[in-house]
């Protein structure tokens, strides 16, 4: 259960963050937090607005992965 | 028991084929004839293929691409070697800090990183430099050529240095004579990793390149875009063959398995 659980925590990170998939399956249309930071930054150069973006998806990422960390470290410690 | 076993494998192989199905239409579709990418094509062409091969800002992407990809991997290799060297081997002060901030780059979503490095290079103002995209490259391949040397060095046995420098080598010449060889295998997969992954970097250099400086990828993202005609799919298949045939000779030559320790030590340690 715990590789379950991991292995799903780092699909989620790993997902969450996606910039290409979304940008050309989605045809512009489907934004993910990823293409919105992209968007801002270069197409808008709102760098604070897409700062704020990228901070968010940093933070839930690095939520997840000391999740994750935590998780597989033994109880004993 | 029989339907159980058959119906497992019949996921295995709906699975595999899931995986492997998006490379084999992109195969497919770029020998198309036409501007459409029809799928099954009607016919074979090398077209698309000329037309990659010949788009001006695909060969001045394709250059910068082996320019980046060469610096970075040469600036990486002794920075991450390095610090195998005094992560594994010595009682670093804060080695948690520093193993955790130097594989970070793996977990850092890429749009927050290139966005960092977006800033950072227009403050210094460095954005129109190559420099920017080979440091960068540098700073994503170093968290693969660490943990590739890691392995390495975690199974060379300090014995065999203590053994050169009782029999009188300098430091530098056992470093040379007896660490660096003992290391190949390591070194060699982080080369190999090192090249793959910068060869492959998209959305960090998407940030920090300009028309002159891009990198491949960007190149073909851009192009993409843009147009949408095959030629996209030849130049895919020419990556996928490419990587295809490096992971291939890596594990011909260098034993990429036995660099994961996969193999462990049936081989009786070190070879040669």
């Amino acid at each position: 259960m715990p590789g379950v659980v991991s292995g799903s925590l780092i699909v989620f990170a790993w997902t969450f963050s996606a910039f290409a998939t979304p940008e050309l399956l989605g045809g512009g249309r489907v934004k993910m937090i990823a293409n919105v930071v992209k968007d801002l930054a270069l197409d808008s150069f709102n760098w604070p607005g897409s700062a704020a973006f990228a901070i968010v998806a940093l933070a839930v990422t690095l939520a997840l992965v000391a999740g994750l960390g935590r998780l597989l470290t033994p109880r004993a410690s | 028991m029989a339907a159980a076993r058959a119906t497992g494998v019949a996921v295995v192989v709906l699975l595999l084929a899931f995986l492997t199905l998006p490379s084999l239409v992109v195969i497919v579709v770029s020998f198309n004839p036409t501007a459409i990418m029809a799928f099954p094509p009607h016919g074979l062409s090398l077209r698309w293929y000329e037309n990659a091969l010949t788009y001006p800002q695909f060969q001045r992407a394709a250059v910068n691409s082996l320019i980046v990809t060469a610096a970075a991997t040469l600036l990486a290799l002794p920075i991450g070697t390095a610090a195998a060297l005094a992560l594994v081997r010595h009682r670093v002060a804060a080695r948690a800090v520093w193993a955790a901030a130097l594989l970070s780059p793996v977990v850092v979503p890429g749009v927050a990183a290139g966005l960092g490095f977006l800033i950072l290079a227009a403050g210094l103002g460095l954005l129109a430099s190559r420099w920017v995209l080979i440091a960068v490259h540098a700073i994503l391949v170093l968290p693969f050529v660490l943990r590739s040397v890691s392995v390495s060095v975690a199974n060379l046995d300090p014995a065999l240095e203590r053994a050169a420098a009782s029999l009188g080598a300098r430091p530098s010449r056992v470093f040379r004579r007896v660490t660096l060889p003992l290391l190949r295998p390591g070194l060699a997969a982080a080369v190999l990793f090192a090249v793959i992954v910068s060869a492959n970097e998209f959305v960090v250099s998407l940030f920090v390149s300009t028309r002159v400086t891009e990198i491949l990828p960007v190149a073909m993202f851009t192009y993409v875009v843009n147009y949408s005609d095959p030629t996209m799919a030849a130049l895919s298949t020419l990556f996928i063959a490419a990587t295809f045939v490096a992971v291939v000779a890596a594990e011909r030559w260098l034993g990429l398995s036995r660099v994961f320790g996969l193999e462990g030590e049936a081989r009786g340690g070190p070879s040669r």
